[in-house]
């Protein structure tokens, strides 16, 4: 058994590394965009097969985002990149959960041990595409805050004279800022990561039956740490449109 | 970045995975949320027009059908109307008819009565003529035996009296 915290190099481009978990995000976007074209094909009024099915998932989406900012115009602002953030993570995660994955790879000698390079990989087990996504989810929050509000109120949130409370309150907003993008990328890294070696003890002890359980755990988890990660922009995403009442 | 390292963070694959991001964003809302959202917003409006219309509809219906009542009884005491109306005038032409025909009939009675009258006074007085020349022819007659020219005389006065008298 090897487990690595970082995302194994299958092969490199002209110096890049292709890791595994860069593999399976290339999969995904194909997947998702192909499934997205599929789709809406021929979008007609009464709704068929893809299309149907994706303006359901749609739909949930908007109305979810809905009900967090209760405003049509800015739902509708917010809406790509939560649902994109939600079905990005989804997808990596239950595709990770897929037979093969972890499993499939090649055989290297590595510091004089033979190990098995795995060709796929969660791309949620990795920090670079959980950093990618919290770097992303951040830096947005911060451009609709300015957008919403203006530079200077914005800014006023953080870097505050008018007294050392709202001072220290301010410097505690930065932090938590930073605290953001740790817990953001850390929490979706550690509860993937921790699912895959997991599941990957359960079927090095008990191959058969006794890990179906922490399968469908894996299936919740992966659903519930999108939806997480979506609804934890959102909701910072609307916030930062509010004006700070002190 | 030791520690970093260790965690597998390498900046190239970081950026390459914030462009991953990136390239599905812009295609999903280019292939995917622009069609569906847009098709999701058309039919809700669509909803929204059919049901006004339908309201319409229903509104229009209900004053057709009021109209149509009104019209109905419109109709109904138009038609009463023409036949009263009609019946009244019936009556009214049989009537002048009825008097008509008594005047014609009273005047074909009143002519006929009159022809009657007309030829029972020519018969009566063609009757008298030629009763009035047979008395005489017979007078003639006899008194031509019998009578001296006085009494024919007489006679003829008093016959002619006779004759005058019984007209």
């Amino acid at each position: 058994m090897n487990i690595s915290v970082a995302a194994e190099k299958v092969f490199s481009i002209a110096g890049f590394p292709v890791t595994n978990s860069i593999l399976v995000a290339w999969i995904v976007m194909i997947a998702l965009v192909a499934a997205s074209l599929i789709a809406t094909r021929r979008v007609s009024l009464v709704p068929r097969g893809a299309q149907n099915f994706f303006e359901i998932v749609l739909e949930t989406i908007l109305k979810l985002v809905d009900s967090v900012t209760g405003d049509k115009r800015q739902s509708l602002r917010f809406f790509p990149l939560v649902a994109t953030i939600f079905m990005f993570v989804l997808i990596g995660n239950w595709l990770g959960l897929l037979p093969g994955v972890g499993s499939i790879g090649i055989r290297e000698v590595h510091e004089g041990k033979a190990v098995l390079v795995p060709l796929f990989r969660s791309t949620a087990a990795d920090l670079n595409f959980t950093l990618a996504l919290a770097l992303i989810s951040v830096v947005v929050v911060q451009c609709v805050g300015i957008a919403s509000i203006g530079f200077f109120k914005y800014a006023s949130r953080f870097i505050n004279f008018s007294n050392p409370l709202n001072f220290f309150v301010g410097v505690l907003e930065l932090i938590s800022e930073i605290a953001k993008l740790i817990s953001f990328s850390f929490r979706l890294f550690g509860n993937i990561f921790a699912g895959e070696v997991l599941l990957m003890v359960m079927f090095f002890l008990a191959p058969y039956i006794v890990p179906l359980p922490f399968l469908f755990l894996e299936v919740f988890v992966g659903f519930i740490q999108a939806m997480v990660f979506a609804m934890l922009t959102l909701v910072f995403l609307k916030m930062s449109t509010i004006e700070s009442s002190h | 970045m030791e520690a970093l390292a260790n965690l597998g963070i390498d900046v190239r694959l970081l950026i390459a995975q914030i462009v991953n991001f990136g390239i599905l964003l812009f295609l999903l809302h280019r292939f995917l949320y622009k069609p569906l959202l847009g098709m999701l917003e058309k039919r809700s409006a669509l909803i929204e027009k059919s049901i006004e219309e339908a309201k319409t509809i229903q509104d229009k219906l209900a004053s057709v059908e009021q109209m149509r009542a009104e019209e109905l009884e419109k109709a109904k005491e138009q038609a009463s109307a023409i036949v009263e109306q009609a019946t009244k005038h019936a009556e009214e032409k049989s009537a002048a008819l009825m008097e008509k025909a008594k005047s014609e009939v009273h005047g074909v009675v009143e002519g006929a009565r009159e022809k009657i009258r007309m030829e029972k006074e020519h018969m009566l007085a063609s009757a008298e003529r030629e009763f009035g020349a047979l008395v005489l022819a017979a007078s003639e007659r006899i008194l031509k035996d019998v009578s001296d020219e006085q009494l024919t005389g007489r006679l003829r006065t008093k016959a002619l009296d006779l004759v005058s008298k019984a007209t």
